[in-house]
């Protein structure tokens, strides 16, 4: 008796749980921004910003949180398996979802375990030479290697020299690759003239004159340089990265809740504090709908694998 | 010039001073009570900083380890327990003068001691580490590692009775900084499958368990005899007890001068740590007044000056190899990495450029420390000498719950508590063994930079004869190996000295 009525109420409480509280009136309590950094840190801040402007458009109190760790899949990887209830959402670079998992076999997740619901703002992944570097573009950064023997790359992360090993496939290149820690190490390393060449996820806007600016590191032009060719319109085909912060779900999220964040984001690219954010971090929005930044997502996710393979990179 | 104004504004602004004040006077409590150290106290202290500007919340910090440090003489002229081991010679000249009835003049001396060698290494640190720092920015890789590796060998001989052992630990705090994702092509090392140690493991819990954790334990083992000991102050009615003389400044100045030079000296060197400060200071004094062994026995009060002015020059002295190149010169530094890194700020070369007024408004906070300190610890001492007296059953409590707070905000939650708790059992055993746990946790934060320095050397430098571009960096491996043969010898003579007087 005992059992058959446990039964009943696990049952009914299972009814309880599947049936959304309505999705159309999403959201009905506090929500949570999930952020896979330190706090203090760009994305934070941005995070930040972004949480008060939702908090606004959303009616409900919007919370950030951090769960920092591992390049984002500390947070990620718990993400994956939460309620798809909308209590709680990602946002970050896309990077964490595209490009991690493929490089460590480890991690128990992949960029299609989320539904993005819109993109915000890009990193300006750049390839950049000192600002006295005797080239201007892909071609005499070539010429400049051969003429060389050898160039030295400084090499911040490991997305950073799968692009470079990846060049120098094409090219024919020989590579030094100078490891180095985050965009500070880079600009030590560039600004001391010990390396010719550079990887830097958009911190070199802060060091005007200093810095070249020689090819946009990801599949389209970046919004900081419009006038720098991308890598693959360099002739370096499938090769780079693309950058944006997205906003995602877990799997099965309802697609309402989707719409009405998409619409909140929209909202969120042209507003005041957010324009004066992005200039400050040099980041500049980009604003992506639901179905742009899902298709980007899986095109991106998909080129990685493609460059993985062709440069023969083994996963941890 | 004209930069330097709104710098003033924001360095003395009221919630700012507030800041420091509050810091000084919690160091210097924390720092009265017998066992409670420096280290610990800043530690414990850096989860109160994360809704503080970075100026405050630095100034803060920078506020408890100035006053901790003065105030761990309080326990130590008192109760004989000094409240961190570079006091130990506070306690060996002042406590004989406490129980012959001069527990005050003691106390005074220490403090306008560590007053003096506190403001004059903080003149220092700003004259010198700007200076340092321009000159840093030229410092690529490879000077880096050479200066790191003689930076080792130079922690592992000094801070420890035995080399051997300081290496042990200076090179097993290098192993566990392994711990994460490898920096160039990110595989994992040593995470045995644990997302959470993708980014090697936490600092702040780390230094926290091998720090005041571990101290902890090895308090409640000790208890009974502190508590005994607290009952023992008294105090005698004379005022020429009570007050510093005409005489007794006479008599300390000159150790003070040399506890300022030496402290100074020993805080810029990266990883001597205070101890080393207070010992050599004193034992200069000892040596110079020709007294020997009497002044353990009667007490002297230019001892407690030659401890307390070493002791307390070494913390901002310390501060200069920090800001200049990035590298902590002791616990306190390793600590406030911390605290720079959640504001968003890395030490090394760039600060000067990046945050140049953060630091001109951090100066400005510790001159303004140094007299709070005085103040507080002139009016407070009869408080504090009270304080001494809480029972340690109170106390160890407190300090424990808050080393679980500061774990848990700073290492991602219970995991964070974890790594705590697993390293305050390697630092208890580590404390009991004498290994030194400041080369552990040193070795544990330039880890990663060594590691680092090296790879990147040996991708710039292709050819041997390109080393020889690299002057500095030839001088200081030099002085390295040199170093390693040096303290081998002195060590092998000190052991057969040792093995000869032995009956």
């Amino acid at each position: 008796m005992r059992a058959l009525l446990r039964g009943f109420f696990a049952a009914l409480f299972a009814l309880g749980a599947a049936l959304p509280a309505s999705a159309a009136d999403w959201p009905t309590g506090p929500v949570t921004m999930l952020i896979g950094y330190k706090a203090g840190g760009g994305t934070d801040t941005k995070g930040r910003v972004l949480a008060k402007i939702l908090t606004r458009e959303l009616g409900q109190q919007v919370n950030v949180i951090n769960r920092p760790g591992g390049g984002q899949a500390v947070a990620l990887e718990g993400f994956k398996n939460n309620e798809p209830n909308g209590d709680m959402f990602f946002f970050g670079a896309v990077t964490g979802m595209t490009l991690n998992p493929q490089i460590n076999s480890a991690l128990q997740f992949t960029a299609g375990d989320y539904v993005y619901a819109g993109g915000l703002t890009e990193f300006q992944v750049s390839m950049v030479a000192p600002g006295d570097a005797p080239f201007d573009d892909m071609a005499g950064l070539v010429a400049y290697a051969k003429e060389k023997g050898k160039i030295k790359y400084a090499s911040l992360s490991p997305g950073a020299k799968i692009i470079m090993q990846a060049i120098a496939r094409q090219s024919g290149i020989e590579v030094d690759y100078i490891p180095t820690k985050g965009g500070r190490g880079m600009v030590q390393l560039v600004l001391s003239g010990q390396v010719d060449f550079a990887y830097s996820g958009g911190i070199h806007a802060r060091y005007p004159g200093k810095f070249k600016t020689i090819a946009a590191a990801s599949t389209r032009r970046l919004g900081n340089y419009p006038d720098t060719e991308t890598l693959i319109e360099a002739g370096y085909e499938g090769v780079g990265i693309d950058a944006p912060t997205v906003v995602a779900f877990p799997m099965g999220i309802d697609p309402a809740i989707v719409a009405r964040m998409e619409a909140a984001l929209k909202v969120a690219s042209t507003d005041p504090d957010m324009i004066k954010i992005t200039k400050a971090i040099n980041m500049p929005i980009v604003y992506q709908t639901a179905a742009e930044a899902t298709a980007l997502t899986r095109t991106s996710a998909a080129a990685i694998t493609v460059m993985l393979d062709t440069i023969g990179y083994k996963t941890h | 010039m004209e930069s330097f104004l709104p710098v003033l504004e924001s360095a003395f602004a009221p919630g700012n001073l507030a800041w420091i004040l509050f810091g000084v006077t919690l160091g210097y409590l924390v720092g009265a009570l017998p066992g409670l150290g420096k280290g610990t106290a800043t530690a414990v202290a850096i989860p109160l900083t994360f809704y503080l500007s970075p100026l405050a919340a630095i100034a803060f910090l920078v506020g408890i380890a100035k006053g901790s440090t003065a105030g761990s003489a309080v326990s130590a002229i008192l109760l004989n327990t000094p409240g961190e081991p570079s006091s130990t010679p506070t306690a060996m000249a002042g406590y004989p003068l406490a129980r012959a009835g001069k527990a005050q003049k003691a106390l005074k001396m220490g403090l306008f001691a560590s007053v003096i060698g506190d403001l004059f290494s903080t003149m220092v640190l700003i004259l010198v580490a700007q200076e340092l720092a321009e000159y840093a920015l030229g410092i690529g890789p490879v000077e880096l590692t050479g200066i790191l590796a003689f930076s080792m060998v130079f922690i592992a001989g000094l801070s420890g009775r035995s080399m051997i052992k300081g290496l042990i630990a200076g090179l097993f705090g290098i192993l566990v900084s392994c711990i994460g994702l490898e920096v160039e092509t990110g595989s994992p090392r040593l995470t045995f499958g644990l997302i959470e140690l993708y980014d090697g493991l936490p600092l702040i819990p780390v230094a926290i368990g091998m720090l005041a954790l571990s101290e902890m334990m090895i308090q409640i083992g000790q208890r009974l005899r502190l508590q005994e000991e607290a009952d023992l102050l008294r105090g005698s009615g004379l005022r020429e007890d009570r007050i510093v003389t005409l005489g007794d400044w006479r008599r300390s100045a000159r150790a003070i001068l040399r506890g300022c030079l030496i402290g100074t000296g020993v805080g810029i060197l990266p990883g001597l740590g205070a101890s080393v400060g207070s010992f050599l200071s004193y034992g200069a004094e000892r040596k110079a007044s020709g007294r020997g062994a009497d002044f353990e026995e009667t007490g002297a009060i230019e001892g407690v000056a030659a401890a307390e002015s070493a002791d307390n020059a070494v913390v901002p002295a310390s501060f200069v190899p920090l800001f200049a190149i990035g590298i902590p010169g002791s616990v306190i530094a390793a600590i406030l990495i911390g605290a720079f890194t959640i504001q968003g700020i890395t030490p090394g070369p760039l600060l000067f450029l990046e945050n140049r007024d953060l630091i001109l408004g951090v100066y400005m906070s510790m001159v303004a420390a140094s007299l709070f300190l005085l103040l507080i610890g002139y009016f407070g001492q009869n408080v504090f000498a009270r304080i001494v007296r809480i029972s340690p059953a109170l106390v160890m409590p407190v300090v424990v719950f808050l080393c679980c707070l500061g774990a848990y905000l700073q290492g991602g939650g219970a995991f964070g508590i974890g790594v705590m708790v697993v390293f305050g059992i390697i630092g208890f055993f580590a404390k009991k063994y004498d290994f030194s746990f400041v080369t552990f946790l040193i070795g544990f934060v330039i880890g990663p930079s060594f590691e680092l320095s090296l790879r990147q050397t040996l991708g710039l430098v292709t050819d041997m004869s390109e080393l020889l571009d690299h002057p500095v960096a030839l001088v200081f491996a030099a002085l390295a190996v040199f170093g390693v043969w040096r303290l081998t010898v002195l060590q092998r003579r000190q052991h057969e000295a040792m093995v000869r007087d032995q009956p």
